[in-house]
């Protein structure tokens, strides 16, 4: 079966705009299009010059109601009572009508009543995106594929990209810039699938004891757990991982003297010549 | 200008109320000065509950727990002061003194009962130095034949004739991180020695410790240790409190009752505070800084003096932690230099034209005999990606449109600060 990738709008490169507009449809779950369409304008301004108007100037109607579209074919809301995917688009342009009744996904419902940073709502944003969106999950399957088989570069044109897709992944048409958002979305995902999954793993297996332990987790344990359970995680990527959490001030890593290490009977982690023992769970990220 | 008093009169340098290395004090001694230290409400509180139990006699058996920096040698001898006002004692061990000894003299098999030794010797030392007991008294330990260390301590505390004494032992991790030695003997000696003094109701012991070693105890044996200590767990300050805390030190020196938070301005308290990560060491260590550095030429320190102070010393830890996060995040080498650039500014809102005026008088060798034109450029390229990254947010600030404006946000220089540790 032949798919295709929509032309559609959405304000990716900008993560507070795309969480306001997450916010105009959560406050009118329910209600027709029309509704959240009215609730957001005003509350958007463009980022560029357009059309001899300045940077500034309030979006138009038109652009808030593309941006929804574009949020309709990531399968985030139901437009009477159905996600984009399920009904069988064949439309190359993403419309919806302002009188179909929106309904959102549980998730994004609970997205938008926490009050995450912009960045941590950016990356829960593509979470639910890569999990709740067939274009999304689609769109990454190939690209990976992509990428494997045919040496696809991490930062392709997008040119390239479509040509690719129609070519080798089924695809019977792919628009821009659709795709370039789409590529957006998998790029993000490769980042918060790395780190951000290795985190998910230790509060779901270490939440409890760290909870019990001012947040203290043997390094070493989380290491022989991971390294059991996933084939192809190697202890590079564990390594590598644990530095970003730490960068992104979600865990800290505590170095820890060997003699001390022997005596209560943990392993040490070495970094890059660092010998750590343990990682302290920073409370926000145990709180998620 | 230099800083000024309530009166006017210039405050002299040597007048900083803060401490280059950080720590208040290091060493639980009775020598007469007790600096004056910022009381936080879980200080007032842990310090209350010593009074009561002194005056209603009930047992003592504190486990402060606590990172480095954290005051747990601090809130030590708060307690044994409260001692000492009761007409008490208290007989500090410090474990770091002993380990090395003990390292050094004997074999790892016997490293616990060498430590037992030491710590009886360092008690009794101590004691004969108060004058509290004689070389005469060294008898106790001939007296019994097979030596039962608790009844040891006990008859050698009973000749001072104190009705309040405090073991306070101080940095219990030392002796783990040096000496082969089973966790699980360590408690049951102090949970022994514990249970041996609660026979004299005013008589405590008190242990500081770092969190890895609680962890360690919690997931031991959990009902056995909790029951009979008493865990105080000893967390960073809040904001609130960390202003609390530079006031109470700033206008100790500068007596002013009103705007207390002088030389220091608003938003420099915010930076500290987070720079710091509300440890008290850092807090100390970052306020001695500011307040030293600014001293001379500064009538009061803004956070553009701060954040210039804080460039000039923390270059060297900047560029290894901009290395880190490029090679973390895949950065280009144009952005690596762009971060350093900006840091090196100190500056808030730094527009590209901004950072360019600076490119030959930096030290950063990217900039090295770069043509303005190609600086400018490449600025531009690493601007773009910078921009593009999420998981900077929280490091750098984009302010406006183009011509963006860039900062380098608090957490930044916590980040940086922190990397001292590290290299």
């Amino acid at each position: 079966m032949s798919k295709i990738i929509p032309v559609f709008y959405l304000p990716k490169e900008y993560p507070e705009d795309m969480r306001i507009l997450v916010q105009g449809l959560v406050a009118n779950n329910g209600q027709p299009l029309k509704a959240a369409l009215s609730w957001l304008e005003g509350k958007l301004v463009t980022h560029k010059p357009h059309k001899r108007k300045p940077a500034g100037t309030p979006m138009s109607a038109t652009t808030i109601k593309n941006y929804l579209a574009g949020f309709y074919v990531l399968d985030i809301y139901k437009a009477d009572g159905q996600l984009y995917s399920e009904t069988k688009p064949e439309k190359t342009r993403a419309s919806i009508s302002v009188q179909s009744k929106i309904e959102v996904i549980n998730p994004l419902d609970n997205l938008a009543k926490k009050s995450y940073s912009v960045e941590s709502f950016n990356e829960k944003l593509t979470q639910i995106c890569s999990q709740h969106s067939q274009i999304v999950q689609d769109y990454s399957k190939n690209r990976f594929l992509l990428y494997e088989k045919y040496q696809l570069s991490e930062t392709p044109e997008i040119s390239k990209v479509q040509e690719l897709l129609i070519q080798h992944c089924g695809y019977s048409y792919v628009g821009n810039p659709g795709v370039g958002y789409l590529d957006m979305f998998y790029r993000d995902k490769i980042q918060v699938d790395n780190y951000l999954n290795l985190l998910e793993f230790i509060v779901k297996n270490y939440g409890e004891v760290a909870q019990k332990s001012l947040g203290l987790v043997p390094v070493a344990q989380i290491r022989d757990k991971i390294m059991t359970q996933g084939s192809d995680y190697t202890e590079e990527h564990f390594k590598k991982h644990l530095i970003q959490l730490q960068l992104t001030h979600r865990i800290e890593l505590r170095t820890t003297k060997s003699q001390f290490a022997n005596n209560i009977g943990i392993d040490l982690v070495d970094i890059r010549g660092v010998k750590y023992g343990y990682i302290k769970i920073i409370e926000p990220a145990s709180a998620r | 200008m230099p800083y000024q008093d309530v009166k006017k009169n210039r405050i002299e340098p040597a007048r900083n109320p803060y401490n280059a290395s950080g720590s208040a004090m290091s060493i639980v001694v009775n020598d007469g000065k007790v600096p004056a230290i910022v009381r936080t409400q879980f200080i007032n509180e842990l310090l209350d509950e010593v009074k009561r139990s002194l005056r209603i006699g009930t047992p003592i058996k504190l486990f402060l727990v606590g990172e480095y920096g954290y005051g747990k040698t601090t809130l030590l001898n708060c307690i044994a002061e409260e001692f000492r006002n009761k007409q008490g004692i208290c007989i500090p061990v410090k474990f770091q003194e002993i380990v090395t000894p003990v390292a050094a003299s004997t074999n790892p098999d016997k490293h616990f009962e060498s430590v037992i030794g030491a710590i009886l010797t360092k008690m009794y030392n101590a004691l004969v130095k108060e004058g509290l007991l004689t070389k005469q008294d060294a008898v106790i330990f001939e007296e019994i034949e097979y030596i039962d260390i608790y009844d040891g301590i006990f008859k050698m505390l009973e000749r001072t004739h104190k009705h309040n004494i405090l073991i306070a032992f101080d940095e219990l991790e030392a002796l783990f991180g040096t000496l082969q030695l089973k966790i699980g003997y360590i408690l049951s000696f102090l949970h022994s020695l514990s249970e041996k003094l609660a026979a004299k109701p005013g008589w405590g012991l008190c242990v500081s410790v770092t969190e890895e070693y609680y962890s360690q105890i919690m997931s031991e044996a959990r009902q056995l240790q909790e029951a009979r200590f008493n865990f105080k767990i000893i967390n960073q300050l809040l904001f609130s409190e960390v202003k609390e805390y530079i006031e109470a030190k700033n206008s100790s020196v500068t007596l002013k009752t009103t705007d207390k938070i002088y030389p220091f301005e608003d938003e420099v308290i915010e930076f500290i505070a987070t720079v710091s990560g509300g440890i008290p060491r850092y807090v100390e260590t970052i306020c001695q800084l500011l307040w030293a550095e600014a001293e001379p030429s500064y009538e009061s320190v803004s956070i553009e003096t701060a954040r210039k102070i804080f460039s000039n010393s923390y270059r060297v830890y900047a560029s290894a932690y901009f290395s880190e996060l490029s090679s973390n995040f895949q950065l280009s080498d144009e952005s690596k230099a762009f971060l350093n650039l900006l840091f090196f500014s100190g500056g808030r809102r730094q527009s590209i034209q901004e950072l360019l005026v600076l490119k030959d008088s930096c030290p950063i060798s990217y900039f090295d005999r770069l043509s303005d034109e190609k600086a400018k450029y490449r600025l531009k390229t690493a601007s773009k990606e910078l921009r593009s990254k999420s998981e900077l947010e929280h490091i750098l600030e984009v302010f406006g449109k183009s011509p963006y404006r860039y900062t380098l946000t608090n957490s930044a220089f916590k980040d940086i600060f922190s990397f001292r540790e590290r290299i």
